[in-house]
């Protein structure tokens, strides 16, 4: 009771905390950064999306950080459930079958949401999407399989490739950027293009394709092991 | 202050709430996620400017027009990275909660309270 | 040069495809792996050597855009010294985990890199965003590698590390895009400037940052995850965690914190403080040596804040470099490689169950030199890196704040206890325990250490401190690297080593100081010659030795304040290593260290005052200026030092249970350290000593209290070494009150009585080591009658009797004489008569000594004992010659002391021929000689013609009727020999300070237990203590800024 209390107590200072921050007005102006953004983004970086020109370049360096959070949640919850036996009972045993209504749905789903992931991916530097938003629909698409049919999943192989390999292609692209343009992780390596096509906005849309697929990988990885201990 | 932003609190009070007073891991883990989004929330709030629009350069706004027609484009993308690293620390702890129940079958957190002093 | 960034770019895309790789070509995986690391150690030690020669620091934008639309990066001197020392830390570390990880999954060798990778991070990135996801990546990978600890617990500690850093970042969250939203930018740089920052919104959202850069820093009391952390995790990987990862946190820390007005920098001073005692509070009660090490971690985190909101608080933003680098720079690389290296030398020695037994670090040489060093490196002692960190800081603090001073001494005493406490058990391992490896990966990373420091010294940056200081610590070395010779020509090479010393050491030193150091090296010299006897049985004990006399007699060559403080150090380190090489020395070392290096800190505290107060760096100008508080802290480091009545309580141990050959340079070298501190403090600031506060004549009664109660203690002693340990301590007590007088007279007597002690004192024990070596005990009442098998240290005995006691015709009586001159010459009579009452109690005391070991009956298991080895008797018969030449011509030695202490005080006292004429008489030490000899002769030639008509008495033991003794040897006559005063005047003999200090310990145990109970182990408490600290720590920044 006491610390009940006492946490009771410890969340009104927290909120009397927080109160000087909470009360400030909605802004009606944009700040330094964003004035300049909004004003020189197109011409920056010819990408339609200012949003996506500030997670993949602007702030390109926190992305980078980001796509390694996500790894080493991967390889952390790879490692933090790794058995050493693997005499374990619950791998031999058959896994229950899912409701055929699911099974069917999942069957003729599974296509659309692949290509959905896949045009949000390319299309994250003219419209409201990105290889963060893609992926994850990616990655939906497997683990709507994953339920359907226990047991199935992508080889590991494969998503172990598709994760390395599209980290090391986001990781080239930044010394690309670093080797041509002289700083790294500049994307104007290839040439802006015409705002709001395809195939502008220089090196974005292939960072969106290489976090597009590293998200996908990780996230089926890290259900993949999860899923694992379920069973 | 705004809807979101009052709605932002809320649930990070919640969250702190089912954190710090919640027994089970995954209710724990449950309440930093509930004030996570509440942070979550609070973010996006912040760069809401009423009456102005998306940033994104199309038909309905012109390079020219955003400075004055769009609103802050940075917190929806460092509310995206907080939204990735959120859900990357959720997944390690649940992976730290089912390796701890594998080897004690318990979820209680006052049973594993025995690294002391 | 390379773009720092690459150095993050590579260990990222490593990281990546590491695990990939590793099942096709396991050889290309781990030299990726292993490449990253030194390709970061290399272009970070490039970039470094380019800034140190003068280049400037540059900022990185990636991407292209500068601030506010982009991120920037710092990079300077500051930030390749940290990278450096965290790629070369990470190389170590990670050399260390090959095994474990070979198989195991790649997971942990990713998580490792990365972890460093992240810290790279967090060390160059000015943005705070940035800084967020960074933060994320160390505690992600860091809480990912905790699975690596044993059993279940890696996965309750990274859970419980989650939940605290996961609450801490949402903190640094929220702050931080409040803060984007106040000021419009995530640039540390520009919302500094940003006057936005001002107001009450602004207040907050940095304070909300800067608490969660706290937590992440282990603060106390928001630090109990850390410990658990720490405590759980591999070895290796706690390393990792307590250095890399800190160090980065903390580099974190010292970007953000001037978000925060300048008033409220106080506070983390005293958090920080808080920090440092409690952790190292709580520490003296841990039986877990990982555990220990972590308190240890989080009380250096503890310091780092404490003078990096210090050193701005005073300088402001224009900190000098050097101070930075000589302070934060020097505790930084010990915390990462003596740290560090502990923590590696726990993974080396850990059996495959996970359990760590200390003793085997000790059980090789190597292994136990290399523990040694990582220890003594921790605690701050020459010639590392953080015992210039420590001098600096302190002499820096000491200008202006005198509180803060004694609070970071009494951590660092508590840490330095600890720290010993540990080092004895694992030198304990050499004798019984089987034979382990060395860790070598520590003993690199001590090794950088002690490079790195002499660099240092090499580079100039110590303008007041000469090199030639640290000739003892080579000589140590030296004689430690013939170790394996033998034993004669150890020893011989041991004394050339002395000699080297001196022709290097001599010439530098003037006045008192040239006299004292050319007076212990010889004496030093001449009782090595003792140890020819026979081949050594701890191969540490000659270098140990070498190393006592070289720092004891350096200390009479030193110039300033620095080099004493250093020399003093030294002495005390390597005297305590000697201690504890005893066979059951652990506890009395390491009282012998408490008290030690509790004076040492005295030392310290007055030492830096004066050298703050003054300006000077020039041992004399410092002392002339010194104020009188600096005095007297220092005269009270020295008389702890000394052992005066109060602090006593470590002379008799240390004496006893140090090894009977290394006792003779405790209690008559060592022991001489303290007395020419004195003369120097009392010679250069004697008027500091007269005001209206008499603290000259304090010490004086100090001074006859120590000899009189030494006397006493004395008396009721059983061994003989312990005897002669509080004979040591009157001894010294007659010193100290003569230097007190500040007169001539008394000076005079006090140099002449020194020198005495030194070689009256080195001969009983040198004596009685060989004894005792005979008879294989050092209890008095189990000796007896051995002047029949070993009449030649029978007479030598006699000889050092006489001389102490004062009887003429040996030369204590003339030091005697002139003690009492002194004291009347100064109306000090009352002092006077208490001297003279402890030199009546000094009689029992030593008619015991001859009559209980020597007189009476030999038992019978010494029928058979031999006269000790002629290399034990040349030595003890050079310095009865040495005495009785002093007592026939008292004016060869006497002359120069007089014309010594002529430079400091007018003469009272001249020479008449062969008289010593004073203003209450005069003594001519040539004719007492005569007469004496006469008057002694006649009767031992007429003693020696009757010598048929003797009759042999036999002993008996005391026993009263029907009495049943419990213990058979306490019925011996000579037990208890004084039992009939003890019970007359037996009050004033209770050990009443052995009580008090007994009674300290304890206090200050409970209350570590009772701090570290603060840590209960649960997760969930772990976090309301976060939310707890955040909440008190705002309402007292409250205070200060708004």
């Amino acid at each position: 009771m006491i610390k009940r209390s006492l946490i009771v107590l410890l969340l009104i200072v927290t909120a009397y905390i927080l109160y000087p921050l909470a009360i400030l007005p909605p802004q009606d102006n944009l700040g330094n950064a964003a004035a300049a953004i909004t004003a020189d983004g197109v011409t920056d970086l010819g990408a339609a999306n200012l949003v996506t020109s500030v997670i993949v370049s602007y702030r390109g360096l926190d992305t980078l950080g980001e796509v390694t959070v996500l790894f080493l949640a991967t390889a952390g919850v790879g490692f933090v459930l790794f058995r050493k036996r693997k005499s374990d009972t619950a791998d031999t045993e058959v896994p229950r079958q899912a409701s055929e209504f699911l099974q069917t749905g999942a069957i003729f789903l599974w296509p659309y949401i692949v290509i959905l992931g896949i045009f949000i991916i390319f299309h994250g530097h003219i419209s409201p999407g990105g290889g963060f938003q893609g992926g994850v629909i990616l990655a939906m698409a497997f683990l709507l399989i994953m339920l359907a049919f226990p047991g199935k999943a992508l080889p590991e192989g494969f998503r172990h490739a598709m994760e390395s390999l599209s980290g090391l292609a986001y990781v080239g692209i930044a010394i690309a950027g670093l080797a041509i343009a002289g700083d790294f992780l500049n994307t104007r390596i290839l040439p802006t293009g015409q705002t709001g096509s395809l195939i502008s906005a220089g090196a974005i849309p292939l960072i969106s394709v290489a976090i597009g697929i590293k998200v996908g990988a990780e996230m089926v990885t890290i259900l993949a092991h999860l899923r694992k201990e379920e069973a | 202050m705004t809807l979101v932003s009052i709605l932002g609190f809320v649930l990070i009070a919640v969250g702190l709430w089912g954190m710090l007073t919640r027994r089970n891991l995954i209710k724990i883990i449950v309440g930093f996620s509930i004030m996570d989004t509440g942070v979550h929330l609070v973010i996006v709030s912040l760069g809401f400017i009423k009456g102005r629009t998306a940033p994104i350069i199309n038909k309905a706004l012109s390079a020219g027009d955003a400075p004055s027609r769009a609103v802050d484009p940075i917190p929806s993308a460092l509310v995206l990275t907080a939204i990735v690293i959120g859900l990357a620390v959720t997944a390690l702890l649940l992976s730290f909660a089912v390796r701890i129940y594998r080897e004690k079958r318990t979820l209680n957190i006052d049973d594993i309270s025995e690294l002391k002093w | 040069m390379v773009n720092p960034l690459l150095m993050l770019a590579v260990a990222l895309g490593v990281g990546f495809i590491f695990a990939w790789l590793r099942p096709y070509a396991k050889t290309a995986a781990w030299t990726l792996l292993y490449g990253a690391l030194v390709f970061g150690l290399a272009v970070s030690i490039q970039w470094l050597t380019h800034f140190v020669s003068g280049g400037v620091s540059t900022t990185v934008l990636p991407g292209g855009f500068s601030p506010p639309v982009g991120i920037a990066l710092g990079w300077g001197m500051k930030e390749a010294f940290i990278s450096s020392i965290v790629f070369l830390g990470g190389l170590l570390g990670s050399i260390a985990l090959f095994k474990t990880w070979r198989d195991t999954p790649s997971a942990g060798p990713v998580l490792f890199l990365l972890t460093i990778a992240g810290s790279i991070g967090l060390i160059m990135s000015r943005d705070l965003f940035n800084l967020f996801v960074f933060l994320e990546i160390t505690s992600m990978s860091t809480a990912g590698l905790l699975a690596t600890g044993r059993h279940h617990e890696g996965a309750v500690s990274g859970f419980k590390m989650m939940l605290v850093t996961g609450l801490a970042s949402v903190l640094f969250l929220i702050g931080t895009v409040y803060l984007y939203r106040i000021t419009g930018t995530l640039a540390i740089d520009q919302i500094l400037v940003s006057p936005a920052l001002a107001g009450t919104a602004g207040f907050t959202a940095s304070f909300l940052i800067i608490a969660a850069i706290l937590v992440e820093l282990k603060i106390w009391p928001a630090n109990g995850w850390a410990l658990d952390v720490l405590t759980s995790a591999h070895p290796v990987i706690a390393a990792l965690i307590s250095t890399v990862h800190s160090v980065a946190i903390l580099f974190v820390f010292y970007k953000i914190f001037p978000l925060l007005p300048p008033d409220s920098l106080l506070i983390f001073t005293s958090a920080g403080l808080m920090t440092f005692v409690s952790a190292h509070l709580a520490g003296l009660r841990q039986d877990n040596f990982q555990r220990m090490l972590a308190y240890s971690s989080v009380g250096m985190m503890g310091l780092f804040v404490t003078v990096i909101t210090w050193t701005s608080s005073v300088y402001g933003h224009n900190i000098p470099i050097r101070i930075e680098s000589i302070i934060l720079g020097g505790f930084i690389i010990t915390h990462l490689l003596a740290k560090g290296g502990l923590f590696w030398v726990v993974a080396h020695f850990k059996d495959s169950e996970g359990n760590f037994d200390i003793t085997r670090v000790g059980s090789t040489t190597l292994g136990g030199v290399i523990i040694t060093g990582l220890i003594l490196a921790l605690a701050g002692l020459p010639p590392f890196p953080s015992f210039w960190a420590k001098w600096t800081l302190i002499r820096e603090i000491a200008a202006s704040s005198l509180p803060i001073v004694f609070v970071i001494l009494l951590g660092a005493l508590f840490e330095v206890i600890n720290l010993f406490r540990w080092l004895g058990r694992a030198l304990e391992g050499e004798s019984h325990c089987a034979v382990h490896a060395p860790p070598v990966l520590s003993g690199i990373a001590l090794f950088s250490l002690g490079g790195f420091s002499i660099g240092a010294i090499f580079l100039g940056w110590f303008p007041d401190f000469n090199i030639s200081i640290l000739i003892p610590f080579s000589g140590l070395i030296a004689a430690g690297l013939v170790a394996f010779l033998p034993n004669r020509i150890q020893i011989s090479i041991s004394i050339l080593i002395l000699g080297l010393a001196g022709f290097a050491l001599v010439p530098g030193a003037s006045g008192i100081g040239q006299a004292y150091t050319a007076i212990i090296l010889g004496s030093g010299a001449l009782m090595l010659l003792t140890k020819m006897e026979a081949a050594n049985k701890d191969k540490w004990q000659l270098p140990l030795i070498v190393g006592t006399v070289l720092t004891v007699a350096v200390l009479g060559a030193v110039h300033t304040a620095l080099e004493f403080w250093t020399s003093w150090e030294m002495m005390t380190a390597v005297s305590a290593l000697l201690i504890v090489r005893g066979k059951n020395a652990k506890k009395s070392a390491l009282m012998y260290w408490t008290f030690s290096m509790a004076g040492a800190f005295l030392l310290l505290a007055g030492l830096a005052l004066a050298v703050s107060a003054t300006g000077q760096t020039d041992l004399s100008k410092v002392f002339a200026g010194a104020p009188s508080l600096s005095i007297i802290l220092i005269s009270l480091g020295f008389l702890f030092k000394a052992g005066v009545l109060g602090v006593h309580i470590w002379v008799p141990d240390a004496y006893a249970e140090s090894e009977d050959d290394s006792t003779p340079y405790i209690a008559a070298l060592v022991s001489k350290a303290p007395i020419i501190g004195l003369i120097l403090v009392f010679y250069y600031a004697a008027d500091a000593f007269i005001g209206p506060f008499e603290w000259r004549v304090l010490i004086g009664w100090i001074g006859v209290l120590t000899a009189f109660f030494g006397a006493l203690f004395a008396s009721f002693q059983e061994d003989v070494k312990k005897l002669l340990a509080y004979s040591s301590m009157g001894q010294i007590g007659y010193i100290i009150a003569v230097i007190a007088l500040g007169s001539y007279t008394g000076w005079v007597a006090a140099l002449y009585l020194a020198l005495h002690h030194i070689l009256y004192k080195g001969l009983l024990f040198i004596t009685i080591a060989g004894v005792i070596s005979r008879t294989q005990t050092s209890l008095m009442y189990k000796m007896g009658g051995l002047i029949k098998r070993m009449p030649l240290s029978f007479v030598a005995v006699l000889m050092s009797i006489i001389a102490i006691s004062g009887v003429p015709p040996l030369p204590g009586f003339g030091g005697k004489w002139m003690m009492y001159s002194a004291f009347i010459e100064a109306g000090w009579t009352l002092q006077a008569g208490v001297a003279f009452f402890a030199s009546g109690v000094a009689f029992l005391y030593l008619y015991r000594l001859i009559h209980t070991v020597f007189l009476g009956m030999p038992k019978n298991e010494h029928i058979n004992v031999k006269e000790s080895s002629i290399w034990r008797l040349v030595p003890m018969y050079i310095i009865i010659a040495m005495i009785m030449g002093i007592a026939t011509m008292p004016k060869l030695l006497l002359e120069p002391i007089m014309n010594l202490v002529q430079t400091r005080f007018p003469a009272t006292m001249h020479w008449e021929a062969a008289n010593l004429i004073s203003s209450l008489g005069s003594w001519n030490g040539n004719a007492i000689m005569m007469v004496t000899m006469g008057v002694f002769m006649l009767p031992l030639i007429l003693l020696l013609f009757r010598v048929r008509g003797v009759k042999r008495v036999k002993p008996f033991n005391i026993v009263y009727a029907a009495e049943k003794p419990e213990r058979p040897e306490t019925t011996h006559v000579a037990h208890n020999f004084f039992a009939h005063y003890r019970r007359a005047i037996g009050v004033i003999a209770l050990p009443r300070a052995t009580a008090f200090w007994r009674g300290v310990a304890e206090w200050t145990d409970t209350l570590g237990d009772w701090v570290r109970q603060w840590a209960t182990g649960n997760g969930q408490t772990y976090a309301v203590q976060v939310l707890l600290f955040v909440s008190v720590l705002y309402f007292f920044m409250r205070q200060t800024a708004l």
